[in-house]
């Protein structure tokens, strides 16, 4: 008998099961991948909202004159299609059909400089500034415009 | 009659492996029904959980995003949800489907939230737990929208309301 080259059946039978271990291992792993796929590009949208949400807020909280500025992230979990959407009530962030609110101080908004009341959207990448501005008649405004 | 050194398998080595070919088979079979439930159970675990961080940090899709806005406005606002445990019941063979039927009964808590909001999270949960096992043995097709009832190759499944505790 060839001293080379020979394997015992206890491996044989180890590599067996080894393989099907590892088959079932990979339908767990993969489910699992797929579920923190899924919840990163909730967190980050969550994030996103909250982010500018504060940001918004800390601008109200400065006073006439407080400037703030912000940075969209270019993706939102490798998406580039996903809006932000501001208005008096809230940040609304929208991407792969999902939709998340992060409630600001009721105030009013606007990205126009007439200081007239609208929905802004902020794109991904983008630069924007966040300012508090005082009405002649003393009202405080939101203006967001895009740097 | 020749007969080489080399090349030579004894009849012991054949019938061995005869026999593990036997054993081998007849235990695949025993694993391939054991093994499609906890792949199953698997699927609803990652899917409840799918549907727990989706209620955590609400961010839900647009249409249930645009009822909220209406009815459930709590539920807009990021909450604690988590899935505690999952236990399924073998309810028999089902004849309509002439599959065996599982009924999975999902415990999660969200201590923060009001019962008629719980109601809305669960729902959630059990469609991410049904929809997750769908897309596991590929039988999107088989079922309805909601994903009720999901179908693995041997088994129907049911989810019944979530239990809070």
């Amino acid at each position: 008998m060839d001293t080379r080259g020979i394997i015992s059946v206890d491996l044989l039978l180890a590599t067996f099961m080894v393989m099907v271990m590892m088959g079932i291992m990979s339908f767990l792993i993969l489910d699992i991948f797929n579920m923190a796929d899924e919840s990163q590009e909730l967190a980050e949208a969550r994030s996103l909202a909250e982010n500018v949400a504060g940001a918004i807020n800390q601008a109200y909280a400065g006073g006439n004159g407080h400037t703030i500025k912000i940075t969209t992230p270019p993706y939102l979990n490798n998406k580039n299609n996903y809006r932000v959407m501001i208005n008096s009530s809230g940040v609304l962030v929208k991407v792969g059909g999902r939709s998340g609110m992060a409630f600001v101080i009721p105030g009013k908004i606007s990205s126009s400089k007439s200081l007239k009341g609208s929905q802004i959207i902020l794109l991904p990448g983008r630069n924007y500034v966040i300012v508090n501005k005082k009405e002649d008649n003393g009202e405080n405004w939101i203006f967001i415009d895009e740097i | 009659m020749y007969m080489g050194i080399k090349g030579q398998i004894s009849a012991e080595f054949v019938m061995m492996v005869g026999f593990m070919l036997v054993v081998t088979c007849a235990v695949a079979l025993f694993i391939g029904g054991v093994n499609e439930l906890t792949h199953a159970m698997a699927a609803a675990r990652t899917g409840a959980g799918e549907g727990a961080v989706a209620d955590s940090l609400a961010v839900y899709p647009d249409e249930a995003y645009s009822d909220y806005i209406k009815e459930h406005q709590r539920l807009l606002s990021p909450s604690s949800v988590k899935i505690v445990k999952i236990e399924y019941k073998n309810q028999g063979l089902n004849p309509l489907y002439n599959r065996t039927k599982i009924q999975l009964k999902i415990y999660a808590s969200a201590s923060s939230v009001k019962s008629a909001d719980r109601d809305c999270i669960g729902e959630r949960i059990n469609f991410h737990a049904r929809k997750s096992i769908c897309e596991t043995f590929n039988t999107q097709g088989l079922t309805n929208s909601f994903f009720n009832p999901a179908f693995s190759n041997k088994y129907v499944f049911t989810t019944c309301d979530v239990q809070w505790v």
